[in-house]
């Protein structure tokens, strides 16, 4: 029988940025602290499933701030998932028009709320248009990109993984893809704008 | 585009992958710090190898979450006989147990719905020199005399009148609670005053879900909810309002 463990954050931490038990790791956040974003989620006038759908866009940027060290744990993990949230899904309801709910209770949890999410929502947009974006490409393109980009495999062990005949075939396929994938997101304009702010102040 | 031009792409795209000979990729990161347009090829590239890893994690937390679902469904295999029987009979226990509490969730019983809402009011803890008999009373709980007292005074204020309903509530007394939250608004609008207004508006509420009186409940419930400076705003929630309208039609 399988038993259910808990982590500690640094543990958690550790996981995260090392790559190590990632599903298990991912499994521990849901059971730690789904039910309480959730709820928050669900008594401001969201759904089951925005509350999953926001969890999960939290958890892939929290992953991220992680291992760009933009997570210091100055809070708890699940304090700071907390306020991931809860800036999410204000964000998210000012997105949809929500006259109600907009700027003051907005900017009330801005002034109160302890952790440092603001790099997190500046690049929200961007964020989830990037993933559309890689969900377009073709499905070969995507799988080598992320064989090799993502779960850091040889050029030898992708060749494994697909039909081509050398290494150097998959080497050009995978230039194409990110070539391709580049000039997808060079043509959306608020990536583009938003990178040229990066880059140009 | 020239062949240079490409040549110095397919060279950004190693540096990314880290598979540059050392010599040239130290006269490529110098020539970055100087080339703003090579520099922001050198953004693309590295946005689009972000693209990717972000779409990893997303699919490495859909897939997590979806296998958590499917293991919290997945039936008990190889365990002997005997464990097998315990885990069923207890499985059936909790699988009553929790369609007994999902059906009370879902159907909440009116006393707990009365229950997760209530809450005593409770006086300022502020007293005057001079602080009334009635209130004193109310302080100490005695219930029934601070009623006493405002039915024997010809003169109460609309003040009284609400202590009396909230003493009411503390009984189980709703009709009488009902009688005075309602005299509470009467006066006030009367009288062009806003003493205990929205205090009166809630407890009358709670008192006439207690009384079966759902229509009642709703209208001060939606009235509540829709006013955003109202003192009881955030306790007239979303799922209370959707319990009471459950319970109309």
């Amino acid at each position: 029988m399988e038993l259910i463990r808990n982590f500690p954050d640094s543990e958690i931490l550790a996981n995260l940025r090392t790559d190590n038990n990632m599903a298990e790791t991912v499994k521990a956040l849901y059971r730690h602290c789904f039910e309480s974003l959730s709820w928050y989620i669900q008594h401001n006038n969201g759904s089951p499933e925005d509350a999953e759908d926001i969890f999960q866009e939290v958890l892939v940027s929290f992953i991220e701030m992680v291992r760009n060290g933009k997570f210091r744990g100055e809070s708890s993990v699940k304090t700071f998932l907390f306020s991931l949230n809860r800036y999410t899904w204000l964000n998210e309801l000012k997105r949809r028009g929500r006259q109600k709910v907009r700027e003051e209770k907005f900017e009330n949890a801005r002034d109160t709320e302890m952790p440092d999410t603001s790099d997190f929502i500046a690049g929200r947009e961007s964020r989830n248009e990037l993933l559309k974006l890689v969900g377009k490409l073709g499905d070969t393109c995507r799988k080598i990109l992320l064989l090799f980009y993502y779960e850091n495999l040889s050029m030898r062990e992708i060749l494994d993984q697909t039909d081509y005949e050398t290494e150097q075939v998959v080497r050009n396929k995978k230039y194409k893809c990110l070539k391709q994938l580049e000039q997808m997101i060079r043509s959306e304009p608020a990536i583009r704008d938003n990178l040229k702010n990066l880059l140009h102040g | 585009m020239d062949n240079s031009t490409n040549d110095l792409r397919e060279k950004l795209a190693d540096l990314l992958d880290g598979v540059l000979p050392p010599e040239e990729k130290t006269a490529l990161e110098k020539r970055l710090e100087t080339d703003a347009e090579l520099r922001e090829e050198w953004e693309w590239l590295k946005t689009a190898r972000r693209a990717v890893q972000l779409y990893g994690v997303q699919q490495l937390v859909k897939n997590s979450r979806t296998a958590m679902l499917q293991e919290q469904v997945r039936p008990v295999r190889s365990l002997g006989r005997h464990f097998r029987l315990v885990i069923s009979a207890a499985a059936t226990v909790i699988l009553l147990l929790s369609a007994f509490f999902l059906y009370r969730y879902v159907n909440p019983q009116t006393e707990d719905m009365f229950a997760a809402h209530y809450v005593h009011y409770k006086l300022s803890s502020f007293r005057g020199i001079n602080e009334p008999a009635q209130e004193k009373a109310y302080r100490a709980g005695a219930w029934p005399e601070v009623i006493r007292i405002l039915e024997t005074d010809s003169a109460a204020t609309i003040r009284m009148q609400f202590l009396a309903g909230a003493a009411a509530m503390e009984l189980k007394d709703y009709r009488k609670a009902v009688q005075q939250f309602r005299t509470v608004l009467t006066r006030n609008e009367n009288e062009a005053t806003r003493g205990f207004q929205d205090e009166a508006e809630f407890y009358l509420a709670l008192a006439l879900q207690a009384l079966g009186d759902y229509s009642g409940a709703l209208a001060l419930l939606e009235k509540i909810r829709q006013d955003e400076n109202h003192l009881y705003h955030d306790r007239a929630d979303v799922s209370w309002i959707r319990q009471v309208r459950k319970r109309i039609h």
